[in-house]
């Protein structure tokens, strides 16, 4: 990892909503994630100056922009940080390269026109230049409100929801288009979403926000495999939390009992007999054994099949056992193959290595 | 000697003029604010729509007559306001100001305010983004302020009496004009006057409609 360019931690008092956020950002694709009403779009406001902060500092590429301590607060104008806000707020009375072109005020013209040029013609705008922001795409639109904030050659990137109003089908490529321009600016890019998939597909670096607080912050693997807290698990689509207490220790593996049933995992840390333990295991980490296969080895227990939700490609099943319900994603295809249906007893396997053990269960 | 018609016209376009500038400067100041300072200058700038005129009228004549301190001061450096048609302009720029601080305000406050903070990371000065986001986007409010105000200054009656009298030629303008025509009992002339007056005003409210619709464009389509 690249050393650290960027690094806030302030506080911010709303009404009854406090946000204090507290992480630092390399020259990499960042994401900040977290459900809505966490304080996603108020911390990208923070960075941009166009939200005051009680206390606390910030600083890019060593540079102080907002201290309390010192009271130093830097403009929006003098803090070389680019704000794409998520509706975009493109300039409706002016075309497309006005638009681009609308922070260059201060180069000299033939500079300004030499880089709205660049742009228009790295984002595939240059057909478009004249027309309005009303009259087209709204990847068009979003492309647009991209180049607008690199023309400037910001020291940071900052993004709320950028493809909230384009179309499913169009994301995955804009995704690897900004992936692509992340690595050629080389600069900090947070980018906000709520949305799983979008994370995932593109966090080098992920920041998990709830209530105002940054509860993990770490690769986007990190996070995903290993999440600190049951919040962030069922966030990162651990959905299954399960209470259980330790029986017995051998070596590096570990017995749990979980209600009537009991299994194994391996684990490093040292626990006792009688600790209590929070597991998360993902849904798509659960298996369905075929019909006929036995019950009583390790990590497998019966359970019913109460609800079957398909959703597309796949289908999340809800297993009841314990007087819990497991969540189960499986393919469209292995359901059908598992000739699965509602109110049967199925056998479920988890293996030790899907268990995750959450260090942090308060 | 000018002919009412003209008086009115050029009083009103003057009393427009004043009331734009200072309108649109008070607009940008006030929008977006709530604080006492902004509400008791809005409550201020407002008393006109409530205010019965001669009652306006008898204030700027205590605040402008040359008893004051100020009407002293404004006769010492030669400017006479009492009884002259530069009166009449004061007058009616104070009763059409708020028609255009209130339109203009009003779609000032209809921008995106997404727009102006995206213009500030964009590293530019208040002063431009007024000019250059919130002006041409408020246009169309400011414009029909403006044609409100020409139209409440044309119209304007008692104030203006009270500070600047009714003398034929030089402060007679065409409302006034009408009342002199039915005191004296020339029906004739008050019929021709008042018809008049009627027709510049249709004539101006038809040319707000038509002017906003035809300014109107991005500004709504872009707004979803």
């Amino acid at each position: 990892m690249n050393e650290t360019s960027f690094r806030a931690a302030f506080k911010l008092g709303l009404n009854d909503f406090t946000l204090a956020p507290d992480f630092e950002l390399a020259a990499e694709m960042a994401v900040l994630f977290g459900a809505s009403g966490a304080g996603k779009t108020l911390t990208l406001r923070t960075l941009a100056g166009l939200v005051k902060p009680d206390e606390g500092t910030i600083h890019l590429n060593g540079r102080a922009i907002f201290d309390s301590k010192q009271e130093l607060n830097l403009a929006p104008q003098d803090r070389s940080i680019g704000y794409v806000p998520q509706n975009y707020a493109l300039f409706p009375h002016q075309s497309i390269a006005k638009n681009i072109g609308f922070g260059l005020h201060d180069v000299s013209s033939d500079e300004r026109e030499a880089r709205v040029d660049e742009l228009l013609v790295r984002m595939r705008l240059k057909p478009l230049a004249d027309r309005n922001p009303g009259e087209v795409s709204g990847g068009q639109q979003q492309r647009t409100a991209l180049a607008r904030a690199l023309a400037r050659r910001p020291d940071m990137l900052l993004m709320d929801e950028p493809f909230a109003a384009v179309e499913e089908d169009l994301r995955a490529h804009l995704r690897d288009e900004l992936l692509k321009i992340q690595k050629e600016f080389a600069i900090p890019v947070l980018l906000v979403t709520h949305s799983r998939a979008e994370a995932y597909a593109l966090a080098e670096r992920l920041i998990v926000l709830s209530e105002g607080r940054v509860v993990q912050s770490g690769s986007r693997d990190e996070i995903f495999r290993r999440p600190r807290t049951p919040g962030v698990a069922r966030l990162m689509g651990m959905t299954n939390i399960l209470q259980v207490t330790v029986i017995d220790r051998s070596g590096s593996e570990i017995a749990v009992g979980w209600g009537d049933y009991g299994f194994t995992l391996p684990i490093s840390n040292s626990y006792v007999s009688g600790d209590a333990l929070t597991l998360g295991v993902r849904p798509e980490e659960i298996h369905i054994a075929p019909e006929g296969v036995e019950s009583g080895s390790v990590n497998r227990f019966p359970a019913r099949l109460v609800k079957d939700d398909p959703q597309g490609a796949d289908h999340l099943l809800q297993f009841e056992i314990n007087d819990e319900q497991l969540d189960v994603r499986v393919s469209h295809p292995e359901f059908m193959k598992l000739e699965l249906a509602t109110d049967q007893m199925r056998l479920l396997v988890v293996e030790p290595e899907a268990i995750h053990v959450v260090p942090d269960p308060a | 000697m000018v002919s009412p018609l003209l008086l009115s016209l050029r009083v009103a376009g003057f009393a427009t003029l004043f009331a734009v500038v200072f309108g649109v400067a008070l607009a940008a100041l006030l929008a977006r604010r709530h604080g006492v300072v902004a509400n008791v200058t809005d409550a201020t700038v407002n008393l006109p729509l409530v205010l019965p005129p001669t009652v306006l009228g008898y204030y700027l004549l205590v605040l402008l007559g040359a008893q004051s301190p100020l009407g002293a001061w404004l006769d010492s450096i030669g400017i006479d306001l009492v009884f002259t048609w530069q009166g009449a302009v004061v007058a009616a720029t104070i009763v059409a100001l708020p028609l255009v601080v209130g339109s203009t305000r009003a779609a000032i406050e209809a921008v995106d305010p997404d727009l102006r903070d995206v213009a500030r990371t964009l590293g530019r000065s208040n002063s431009a983004i007024f000019l250059t986001i919130m002006l041409p986007l408020a246009w169309r409010g400011l414009l029909a302020g403006g044609m409100l105000a020409f139209a409440r200054a044309l119209g304007e009656f008692g104030a203006t009496l009270m500070i600047a009298g009714n003398i034929p030629g030089r402060t007679q303008t065409l409302p006034i004009a009408v009342y002199d025509s039915v005191q004296a009992g020339d029906l004739a002339s008050a019929n021709r006057q008042a018809l008049l007056l009627a027709l510049v005003a249709i004539a101006l409210l038809v040319g707000i409609r038509y002017l906003s619709r035809l300014l109107g464009g991005w500004s709504i389509r872009d707004r979803q």
